[in-house]
């Protein structure tokens, strides 16, 4: 489905036959078990699969947060061995720093570039404004609901320019309304920044309204399990892309492969 | 409070707001003032109606004695002496105990080195020490500003390094991911959130100073409040003491009250219900 012929570009991130194992108790726990994935420049990826198949692991060895037992990660030519700064890692929890603003918080990437206070401005303005913060833009955090404060979040990954976004489940605790506006504005800043995403999610509609390719990990045995790409237009809206005919193919077609992996679960759980 | 009130209350940004009007103001001035008064007529009648003058002394001879105060240079050279030794005292201990403490919670295992030896040094009845330092260190400024480093040391150690572990990890990541060096996220990550558990150490540290600063000029000075005060009560001269007392404790409150602004102001992005103090 994939394939990778001579002459094709190198791929942004390029991982080959990664293991991870977590020691619990005398033994080990196998969280993956031999991944390979490719991601190229500009590509939207989205990984879905059963809670516990090693999707945040995943996405942590690439961020260079969690050491991986064999294997190797690549970014371009470089590989992986310590934590990524230059790549934006976004998680559910949008862990903003409670004594600034929303401003503030948005800013904080840049002045850590100490970047001019103009260009920081007229960047944390218009993030502000594409995330519908205008409003509560000198608020603290914890005056914000959590579909505000996941919106500071996404803008605050957003400021600091990467050629890669890293996503753990961004939009998982927001509301469907929220989640639908997040969702364009991310696909619309990728298509105008040319960035690559590697989106976690447990939503199978959700991966296949934003992403150019899905891929499936398996439940338990840290593997993954197919990979679809989706060839769906661009530029798309997620909201209206879910009636496109081809979308239901899509959802059928990988529905049927994941949701045998959700039976294991089930499986799994009851044991 | 404003949790046990709310029963009626509803819920406004996150925060509940209490159905009862609360106090503020003037009005919260006056209530105030009328406690006062009702204390200073209890004291009074307690002192009369049992015959206590000698333990109690009566409010309007120990207004008197600060009357008296506020034209004796005596007093200002003795109120200064103590609060430059107080200063000192806070000013050293506060700083060593929050580098120590700071260092204790960032290099963990220093942290678990030290933290034995701390806990037995905190142990240490501090006011047996005071004829030791004053033997060792003599009657003036630095046997006070030491007997006051040995308390307060230890207050902000403890709370530093409390304020360092408490820090949230997903911040720290946060913070690395987008590129920050490690003195950044000292910078911006430990050094706010540690304020949290520095403003309560610091208003603790204060009330410290000052006992502190009062047990050295107890045990070994030829100036200072403390020693005013032993020198009233060995004249029997209650009413000396209560004066100098309440010169001391009205020192201790308007400093503490002037940190609680400051602190109300750099924490104004905490949800007041949140506050540890």
């Amino acid at each position: 489905m994939n394939e990778v012929t001579e002459n094709s570009p190198p791929p942004l991130v390029s991982c080959r036959d990664v293991v991870v194992e977590f020691p619990r108790g005398g033994s080990s726990v196998t969280v993956l078990d031999g991944v390979s994935l490719d991601i190229q420049h500009g590509e939207f990826v989205c990984l879905v699969g059963p809670s516990g198949c090693g999707k945040s692991t995943l996405l942590n060895v690439i961020a260079g947060i969690q050491a991986r037992s064999s294997g190797s990660v690549a970014i371009g030519e470089e590989a992986v061995t310590g934590l990524r700064t230059d790549l934006g890692y976004m998680r559910q929890q949008a862990s903003l720093f409670p004594w600034r603003t929303v401003r503030q918080n948005v800013a904080y990437g840049l002045e850590l570039e100490r970047r001019p206070d103009e260009e920081v401005k007229a960047i944390v303005n218009s993030l502000i404004e594409r995330v519908g913060l205008s409003e509560s833009a000198d608020q603290y955090p914890h005056q914000l609901s959590g579909g505000m404060q996941q919106r500071t979040s996404l803008a605050r990954t957003l400021a600091v320019e990467r050629k890669m976004l890293l996503m753990d489940e961004p939009f998982a605790a927001l509301d469907a309304q929220t989640r639908a506006i997040l969702e364009k504005d991310l696909l619309q800043l990728r298509d105008e920044r040319g960035i690559s995403v590697l989106f976690v999610t447990h939503d199978l509609a959700e991966a296949i309204a934003l992403g150019d390719r899905v891929v499936v990990l398996a439940h338990g045995s840290g593997r993954i399990r197919g990979e679809f790409e989706i060839d769906l237009p661009h530029p798309r809206d997620p909201m209206d892309i879910r009636v496109n005919p081809r979308f239901n193919d899509l959802y059928q077609e990988i529905w049927a492969l994941l949701r045998q992996e959700y039976s294991r679960t089930s499986e799994a759980g009851g044991s | 409070m404003s949790v046990i009130q709310s029963s009626k209350g509803f819920e406004e940004n996150g925060q509940v707001r209490s159905g009862y009007r609360q106090l503020s103001g003037w009005r919260l001035l006056v209530v105030r003032l009328m406690v006062l008064v009702g204390l200073l007529v209890v004291w009074d009648l307690s002192s009369r109606l049992f015959d206590l003058q000698l333990l109690l002394s009566r409010p309007a001879l120990v207004g008197e004695r600060l009357v008296e105060f506020s034209t004796d240079p005596d007093f200002y050279h003795d109120a200064r002496v103590t609060l430059v030794q107080t200063a000192i005292g806070f000013l050293a201990g506060s700083m060593s105990g929050l580098i120590v403490g700071a260092l204790m919670g960032i290099f963990s295992n220093f942290g678990r080195v030290l933290n034995p030896f701390l806990d037995f040094a905190n142990s240490v009845p501090r006011v047996a020490l005071a004829p030791l330092f004053v033997f060792a260190l003599g009657f003036g400024t630095a046997s006070k500003v030491a007997i006051i480093v040995t308390i307060v040391f230890f207050v902000m150690a403890t709370y530093a390094e409390a304020g360092v572990r408490n820090v949230d990890n997903n911040l720290i990541l946060v913070s690395r991911t987008l590129g920050a060096s490690r003195s950044q996220v000292f910078r911006t990550v430990l050094a706010p959130s540690m304020l949290v558990w520095l403003f309560p150490a610091i208003r603790l540290s204060v009330a410290y100073s000052f006992l502190g600063v009062v047990i050295g000029e107890f045990v070994g000075a030829n100036a200072g409040l403390g020693f005013y005060i032993l020198r009233a009560a060995n004249l029997l001269d209650t009413a000396g003491v209560l004066a100098a007392i309440v010169v001391i404790s009205v020192f201790s409150v308007c400093i503490i009250a002037l940190l609680g602004r400051l602190e109300a102001r750099v924490l104004r992005w905490q949800p007041s219900s949140v506050r540890i103090s």
